[in-house]
């Protein structure tokens, strides 16, 4: 079966437009919309339905910062970047505590403001992770090797940084009710 | 997912939930985390001269399975030497709080942090 970044026909890189992508998704769910094959052989729905499925999935990895990043390490190295496993950072996971002992404090207030500055806070340290991340894959070709492991850590704080964010969320979403 | 009760049970009343100074003597500090899940655990044990743990306190932000773990291992290593608590294994929490195969990983989580934990003691004590 075809990569995510194959079946999208991009290049495997970790840097995409958003836009090119979504446009991308749109031309292709039309192409195996159920309405094209209506009249169609049952294996031909079925084909249709199953490729349907395949591009949602491969959309999913393609989108998420995370997931993508998974992806391109799993192509390049052969990392499987998606085990669960402990990290021990001790000053970066201080950081992530103290942040979320911050949003707990915010929430029992149901401080919105608060709640909202420290939405824009997270998602400007996520938008550094993000571009940190970007500049390891970068480094391939130039340094010949890519340094996976270390780009492996890098997307574990990412994926911190992404459960603060939905928690955020969620105790935006109990505070409207 | 159905919780156990004990799992509820520690949930809803968690037993050592707070800090200790962590430049405090003797006291050691372990902090894990799981990027899978997001989890966030701090366990620190206080401990005495002949070095056998007089107290411990967590805080972890997660899932319920995780909160019980920790809540768990903070009882369970109190009264016991550094060495003994260091030895306890993932599958006797995991069995204790009757955790399903999917929240197997909530109970690792609490042994590194005691592994953590006992290191960085022994760390500050060796110096």
């Amino acid at each position: 079966m075809k990569n995510p970044f194959e079946l999208f026909g991009l290049e495997p890189n970790f840097l995409l437009d958003e836009q090119e992508l979504s446009q991308k998704l749109r031309n292709m769910l039309q192409s195996v919309h159920p309405d094209r094959f209506a009249s169609g052989s049952d294996q031909e729905q079925l084909a249709a339905m199953q490729k349907t499925t395949q591009i949602n999935d491969a959309y999913g990895v393609l989108k998420s910062p995370v997931r993508r990043a998974q992806a391109l390490l799993q192509l390049k190295a052969g990392l499987d970047g998606s085990k669960e496993v402990t990290v021990k950072d001790p000053v970066f996971l201080m950081q992530q505590l103290e942040l979320r002992e911050e949003l707990e404090t915010l929430s029992t207030k149901k401080d919105m403001g608060g709640l909202m500055d420290f939405a824009e806070t997270i998602e400007s340290m996520e938008d550094a992770q993000i571009a940190s991340i970007n500049d390891l894959f970068q480094q391939e070709g130039e340094n010949q090797l890519l340094e996976s492991d270390k780009i492996l850590t890098e997307i574990y704080k990412l994926q911190f940084l992404r459960k603060t964010l939905m928690d955020i969320d969620a105790a935006e979403e109990k505070i409207l009710g | 997912m159905a919780y156990s009760e004990k799992v509820i049970d520690h949930y809803e009343n968690p037993r050592n939930v707070g800090s200790f100074d962590k430049e405090e003597e003797g006291v050691g500090t372990g902090m894990v985390g799981a990027p899978a899940c997001g989890d966030v655990m701090k366990l620190q044990i206080k401990v005495s001269e002949d070095g056998i743990i007089q107290d411990a306190k967590f805080k972890t932000y997660g899932c319920g399975s995780a909160i019980a773990s920790s809540s768990l291992i903070t009882e369970w290593v109190k009264g016991k030497s550094v060495d003994e608590a260091q030895a306890i294994k993932n599958t006797d929490i995991a069995e204790e709080l009757a955790l399903p195969p999917v929240k197997i990983h909530c109970s690792v989580l609490a042994e590194d942090a005691i592994k953590a934990a006992v290191s960085d003691y022994k760390e500050k004590n060796a110096k």
